[in-house]
């Protein structure tokens, strides 16, 4: 079944929060501030690919005048925040779309999300169910986000319910292949034990099957979050008159460019928040009782 | 399982018969889930499409099927296609050839990791709709953005894949064949390669299909042919019959490859390991 385990490969990529406290002092390691002692401080390292980020942004700018500088990027976002006029187009529409943006997301990944974990569930405990559901699974996952897109647009027109539709339809599929394998993953020494040891139930759900799929329900939940949030954003390009995606349409219509890719520089950043403040934290407290089981890197050598 | 104390003729053929039982309703229970599994689909569609939507919105499978034909016969199709897959191949390649440079660096310095792990991780995390616009703005309508696109999206996943086997190879077995007098090409073509591989060909098709989506999305803003264009050209003149048609052959298409391509490599190359590892489903 390599095919479902194929999109936990990006399980591999989380590394800090993962990373043994151990490892992560060491990484601080206290001495005096010497430039050596410097370059190995991971506040330091995380500092230089960020400055190796911008310098290739920086680099594209000087050698293609199309591309707005970082500059007037932090400047229109903050005059879009602000209110103000850009050359007599209107501005100062900023939270109105970014919250209509992450309503719908949020209805989006409360009706995907959980749709998805039950049919996950389902294909994990029976082979017939994964009969069934399997193929349709992989078409899901196999199909672009555009199509939905433009599908949604066109069931639904300018309304809400597209973009909701896109993230649902995006978060199912991962959620469903995830915590299937979670499912099958879970050790059947243990559960016939538990069950010969007259375990109650609930105990049993709770230790084995929440234990047991935790991982991969991190795995899913992650790239469900991460999908949804690009199809969302897809879907208000194409077929929206409000939302974030809509607002850098809009900009980009203008030929208003740093308007933009101010906004698709906040579509980064909210995607990483979203992933820190929410995520990350949860993960952390879930796996306080062990380790996090999936492929670490700094964990090897 | 069952307790068979006195193994008569009889018994014996009874339980073999329920066996035999057993297994064919394994093999076909599976088989007929899976038909019946693709009928419910297909039934949902229908009548999706006969009592919610009306047929401009979404129209029938066996349209949409027959569409799909005409596509695959004119000539039109194999040229978006070619446009389509040179360009990801190209872009394939040119992220295979980064990530084996970048691989190297991660999988034997610590520092590089560091750094680099978390410039992996930021491009993973930007949603892939950033990279097409930016293409369009960066480049126009050219077909050098979904190439480049492709190479972006792709070479976080070869890397790390790559960079995972190389560290996941047991240092032991180097030190004993350099105790031994191997050279250094014999360790990297007798150890290094073997016990990386499945790791490299794991990341591999998981990179083919993240770079074959993000080059049909780049397509779709930032391009004058290729399948992404044709579903774009469909959209805008509300031609949904045709979009579904170009989005069913593009998903065979990646289904095909990731199928008889990349998992069959796989399974040859893992041949020698436990057979648990390699299991078809």
């Amino acid at each position: 079944m390599s095919d479902i385990r194929a999109y936990e490969g990006l399980a591999g990529l989380r590394t800090d929060e993962a990373r043994p406290a151990a490892a992560r002092a060491a990484g601080a390691a206290a001495g005096p501030l010497t430039l050596r002692g410097l370059l190995r401080r991971a506040w330091f390292i995380r500092l230089l690919a960020v400055g190796l980020l911008v310098f290739i942004w920086q680099w594209v700018t000087w050698t293609n005048t199309r591309v707005p500088g970082i500059d007037e990027i932090v400047r229109f976002m903050i005059t879009e925040m602000t209110g103000g006029s850009h050359g007599g187009q209107l501005t100062g529409e900023f939270w109105e779309p970014l919250s209509l943006s992450l309503q719908r997301y949020g209805i989006g990944l409360a009706i995907g999300v959980p749709v998805g974990a039950v049919v996950g569930l389902i294909m994990g405990a029976s082979r017939w169910a994964r009969g069934l559901f399997n193929d349709t699974v992989l078409v899901l996952l196999a199909l672009p986000a555009v199509v939905w897109a433009f599908l949604a647009a066109l069931w639904f027109g300018l309304s809400a319910w597209g973009p909701i539709l896109a993230v649902v339809l995006t978060a199912v599929p991962f959620m469903a292949i995830n915590l299937s394998a979670g499912v099958r993953d879970i050790d059947q020494g243990l559960v016939q034990m538990s069950r010969s040891f007259g375990v109650p139930l609930g105990r049993r759900l709770y230790h084995l099957l929440l234990g047991g799929t935790l991982p991969s329900g991190f795995t899913g939940l992650r790239l469900a979050f991460m999908t949804g949030w690009n199809s969302l954003l897809i879907v208000e390009w194409f077929g929206a008159t409000s939302g974030v995606g809509w607002r850098a349409r809009f900009w980009y219509d203008a030929l208003r460019y740093p308007g933009f890719v101010a906004w698709i520089f906040l579509f980064v950043l909210l995607i990483t928040v979203v992933d820190r403040v929410l995520l990350n934290p949860l993960e952390r407290r879930a796996f306080e009782w062990n380790q996090r089981p999936t492929l670490t890197f700094e964990e090897e050598l | 399982m069952t307790s068979a104390p006195t193994l008569t003729p009889q018994s014996v053929s009874e339980l073999s018969v329920r066996e035999l039982r057993r297994g064919l309703w394994r093999r076909w229970g599976l088989r007929l889930s899976v038909l019946v599994g693709w009928a419910v689909v297909i039934a949902v569609w229908y009548v999706l499409a006969r009592f919610v939507f009306t047929t401009q919105q979404l129209p029938q499978p066996h349209i949409v099927a027959t569409e799909a034909w005409d596509v695959l016969s004119q000539r039109n199709f194999a040229s978006n296609l070619q446009a389509s897959i040179l360009r990801v191949a190209a872009g394939f390649l040119l992220a295979l050839a980064l990530s084996i440079g970048l691989g190297l660096v991660i999988a034997y310095s610590q520092w590089w990791r560091r750094l680099l792990n978390s410039v992996l991780l930021f491009i993973v995390s930007v949603p892939t709709v950033s990279f097409a616009i930016l293409s369009l703005i960066v480049l126009g309508i050219s077909p050098l953005g979904p190439v480049l696109n492709a190479m972006i999206v792709a070479t976080p996943y070869i890397t790390m894949n790559l960079a995972r086997g190389l560290t996941g190879v047991d240092r032991r077995l180097i030190v004993m064949s350099e105790a031994f007098g191997r050279t250094r090409a014999q360790i990297i073509r007798g150890i290094l390669l073997p016990s990386s591989l499945l790791s490299i060909l794991g990341g591999a098709r998981l990179a083919f299909a993240v770079a074959w989506r993000m080059e049909l999305l780049t397509e779709v803003f930032a391009s004058a042919d290729g399948i992404g264009f044709q579903i774009r050209r469909s959209f805008e003149s509300y031609d949904i019959r045709g979009m579904l048609a170009w989005a069913v052959l593009f998903v065979a298409i990646m289904l095909i490859v990731e199928n008889l391509f990349f998992r069959q490599i796989e399974r040859r190359f893992s041949r020698w390991r436990s057979p648990s590892m390699g299991d078809a489903p």
